[in-house]
Parts: structure tokens; C-alpha cells; sequence
């Protein structure tokens, strides 16, 4: 699993949680609400549900700390709790429980693999704001609003060639630095 | 194919899956060499990924805000007497009681928040007025709900939530800032401490002075903390607050300066020939790509 500058044991976080230790608790939540948010939109498909899913997970931490015992990986053990928050929560309200997400419930391993992806992605949306500002809105047009290039082109008024050019442009800007991240 | 078109065919089969011909052209292309694969797998691995991006942007500094109000330390309210039909008319008692109370102390002691910026770039802080600070990381400060900030260290720039009524202050070791509504940067150092206004206008001055300087849009004043003076330093120093928005302007200003200030932007070291370093130079950048930045600096520098 990647190395991500911030390591905090499970016996230090149980230690911060019991004595309600803010500087600890905050530094729990800078290092992982991000990608705690990613893992959760991924599975309930719902951003601002996500969000408060992340929220909810942290002040159940904060005021169950005392009876809350984490083992082995911090951040395995936190996946693991906004996965379950998640799949309670898209039970609750009856929605649509990807294959996805049951197979990940079933089979624990593949929690590495998802953790490489956000991981991975944490750092993919780190780097979109290294693009030029032309080229990450187009960029983000085809990706995150799925918008074809023609309709890109038509709502921006400039050419098709244009658009391929920019998406090409932000591609290889990614995979570069996406590759130096690995390398390093 | 150059390598460029071969990104560019890459994507073009990718925006394009239901094309017959370009799919089949790909598969083409595919079978003549592994490294080919490689470069499509990773390319569309990547394209994938994107594709789940969240549409708007996580921030762990406003979820942090709203997380910190809700995990104060809950007030336990002992119950003083067994019978369960006074505790009931007692409890709602208390509870107003405490909310009155904890209302009143909060208006007159000032509930201090301390906040210390994390995050490579920068750390944005909502305060409870609806006022934004962007911190550099390693940025310490407080703040109350009264619009009053305590800056100990590092760099921060404010938006300001314009309210004609309470004035918005930042208290500085030596001094302190007093504004009603606008944007401004902050630079803490050791002896001195610089102020760069933005937007609108801002009043400043020396704990031990009643006569402020006051600095407008562009301006920036000077508090020295051993001489405990306030001075306007001539010149504009509006790309102090480019960190915060990407827009640098530099009028007039020595080449070495604009390499350092965008150096320490970009985090990539800008090298200027030592011949070009005093020379004198006019730009502007806004949320260019350090490639392009290098690219108007040399064009610049080569007249």
C-alpha cells in the first residue's frame, strides 16, 4: 500500500480518541476525510450524502472514542467503518447496492486494490489543478460532466480539433506526473 | 505517428467508443507493440478515473470547521433529584439556563477557535461571520466570534465579510489590522510583518500608536515589531496575494523577484541568467501553467 507522509499507529489514534485529544483527532482528519469522502461518493453515487456520511463517521469517533478499540491499519479500519456507514445507509433508504461494494463486503482483501485507486485518485485530483485553466475546465467538462467533445466544442465555441488537442494536453500532463508520483 | 498524434488517436478512440473505424484502427495499433498497450492501459486508466471525479471539490478545512463546532466536550447536567417528574420540569430549565449562560459568556469572554494550516498548498478556514482565511501551511492563529483574529505566525490572506457595524480585526505581536470589508494578504516574519490590500481599504497601526496608516487597493504597509512602526512601503505588491488566486502582476519589478515569487509559487526553481537578475520587468500571469510561465520569462527576458 502507497506511503502517503502520514502514519499514525492504532495504538496512538485509540490513545488520542480516549482522551478526546483534538490535535490528534484533526490530525486523523486531515490525513484521511479526503479520501474517506472519495470511497463513500464511490459508493452511494451521492456527493453531498457522502459528505455527511464522512462528517457523521467522525463525531461517532469523537464521542464513542472511549469505547472504540482500533486495530491493525488506521486507514484499513476507517474504510472499513464508511463502507459499512455506506451500505447501511443506501439500505436504509432502499437505493441500489452495487455488485461493487457487496463483493467488497464479502471478500476484505480487495481492500487494498480500492485503497490504491483512491489513493490513486486522491493524488489524480491533486494534479488537475497543475493544468492550465482552459485545459482543466475542458478536461473536467468531459470527465466529470460527461459532455462529448462536439458539445464540448459547441459550449465553448472553438473547434473539435481543439478539444482533442486539450484533452490530449491534460492526458499526458496526468500520466507524467502520476507516473513521477510512483517513481518517487 | 509522433508521439503527440498517438495521444491525441489514444483519446480520439477513447472520446469516441461507438466509431467502427476508430475502434478498429485501435485495435490495429494495439497489436504492433507492447508499449503500445502499456501507453493505452495507463492512458485510459487514467481518462477512467477522472470519470468518477466528485463535481465539486472536497474541502478538509471547511469539513474540519464543521466538524470542530459539533465535537466540544458535551456538558454532563446531573440529575439532582430522583423524582422523575421535577427532573422534568428542571431539565428544559437547565438546559435554557446553560444555553443563556454559555450564550452570554461566549458574547463577553470571547471563545478563542485555534487553527493551524495543514496541506501542501494552502488551507482555507470559514469563520463564523462568513469571512474566508487561506493560510499557508504552518499558518497558526485564533479566532473568535466576534471578528476578531489573533495572527501568531506564518502567511494568510482574508476575505473579509463586509458588516458596517462590527469592524473586523486582526491582532498582530505588535499591532493590529482593522478593516470593515475587503481582501488583503498577511505575511508574519520575524522583525517585520507586511500587509498587502487587494481590494478596498484597511487601517493599520502600532500597539503603542493611536494614528493609523491607512492602505488602499495595491498598497502595502510595514509593521516592524522592534521599532513598533507602521510604514507604507512604496511600490505595488499586489502578486503578494497570488498565491492565493494564481493571478500575478508584477509592475516594474527586478527579474530575480518575479523568478522567486513565482519559484516559490510553482515549487519548481525558475532560473534567471545573473546578467538578466536586476533587469526590470512588466508581466502578468493568471492561473498559467509553470510551462507557459517559463515560456513568457524567457520571451521576455530575450528582447
Amino acid at each position: 500500500m502507497p506511503e502517503d507522509g502520514f502514519n499514525i499507529s492504532a495504538e496512538q489514534a485509540n490513545e488520542g480518541l480516549r482522551n478526546h485529544n483534538v490535535d490528534v483527532f484533526q490530525q486523523i482528519y486531515l490525513a484521511y476525510s479526503e479520501e474517506l469522502f472519495l470511497l463513500a461518493s464511490r459508493w452511494v453515487k451521492d456527493e453531498h450524502l457522502a459528505k455527511d456520511l464522512v462528517h457523521n463517521l467522525f463525531v461517532h469517533l469523537w464521542e464513542k472514542g472511549d469505547t472504540l478499540t482500533i486495530t491493525g491499519n488506521v486507514r484499513h479500519y476507517l474504510f472499513r467503518a464508511i463502507t459499512n456507514r455506506c451500505l447501511n445507509e443506501l439500505k436504509r433508504r432502499s437505493r441500489f447496492v452495487s455488485e461493487d461494494l457487496l463483493q467488497w463486503q464479502a471478500d476484505p482483501s480487495s481492500l487494498n486494490e480500492i485503497s490504491d485507486y483512491i489513493l490513486l485518485q486522491k493524488e489524480l485530483i491533486s494534479h488537475l489543478q497543475g493544468l492550465a485553466p482552459r485545459c482543466r475546465e475542458i478536461f473536467m467538462m468531459s470527465r466529470v460532466q460527461g459532455l462529448t467533445p462536439s458539445e464540448i466544442a459547441a459550449k465553448l465555441s472553438i473547434t473539435l480539433n481543439t478539444v482533442y488537442f486539450q484533452l490530449a494536453v491534460a492526458l499526458k500532463y496526468l500520466r507524467t506526473h502520476l507516473q513521477q508520483g510512483k517513481k518517487s | 505517428m509522433s508521439n503527440e498524434d498517438i495521444q491525441e488517436f489514444v483519446i480520439d478512440c477513447l472520446a469516441d467508443p461507438d466509431n467502427r473505424d476508430k475502434q478498429t484502427a485501435l485495435a490495429q495499433w494495439l497489436q504492433e507493440s507492447e508499449e503500445n498497450q502499456v501507453l493505452y492501459a495507463e492512458t485510459k486508466r487514467i481518462w477512467d478515473m477522472a470519470e468518477e471525479i466528485p463535481a465539486t471539490p472536497f474541502s478538509t478545512a471547511e469539513g474540519w470547521a464543521a466538524l470542530s463546532q459539533q465535537i466540544s466536550t458535551p456538558v454532563k447536567v446531573k440529575r439532582l433529584f430522583p423524582w422523575r417528574s421535577v427532573a422534568a420540569v428542571l431539565l428544559p430549565l437547565c438546559i435554557a439556563t446553560a444555553f443563556w449562560w454559555q450564550h452570554n459568556t461566549n458574547n463577553r469572554n470571547n471563545d478563542w477557535t485555534s487553527f493551524t494550516a495543514h496541506g501542501s498548498e494552502k488551507d482555507s478556514l470559514l469563520l463564523p461571520d462568513g469571512s474566508v482565511i487561506y493560510a499557508k501551511p504552518g499558518t497558526t492563529l485564533a479566532y473568535n466570534k466576534e471578528r476578531v483574529v489573533k495572527l501568531q505566525k506564518g502567511e494568510a490572506f482574508f476575505e473579509v465579510v463586509k458588516n458596517e457595524q462590527i469592524r473586523f480585526v486582526i491582532d498582530l505581536e505588535k499591532g493590529k489590522v482593522t478593516v470593515l470589508g475587503t481582501s488583503f494578504n498577511i505575511k508574519v516574519g520575524t522583525t517585520v510583518t507586511d500587509v498587502t490590500v487587494l481590494d478596498g481599504k484597511i487601517s493599520m497601526n502600532a500597539d503603542n500608536s493611536e494614528t493609523p496608516v491607512v492602505l488602499t487597493k495595491g498598497e502595502t504597509g510595514r509593521l516592524d515589531a522592534s521599532a513598533a512602526t507602521v510604514n507604507k512601503i512604496p511600490g505595488n505588491y499586489s502578486y503578494n496575494c497570488g498565491w492565493v488566486n494564481g493571478d500575478f502582476a508584477f509592475k516594474n519589478e527586478e527579474a530575480a523577484t518575479v523568478a522567486a515569487v513565482l519559484s516559490e509559487y510553482y515549487h519548481t526553481e525558475i532560473k534567471i541568467d545573473d546578467s538578466l537578475r536586476k533587469r526590470r520587468i512588466t508581466v502578468k500571469f493568471s492561473n498559467s501553467s509553470i510551462e507557459e510561465v517559463k515560456a513568457v520569462l524567457a520571451e521576455v527576458l530575450d528582447k
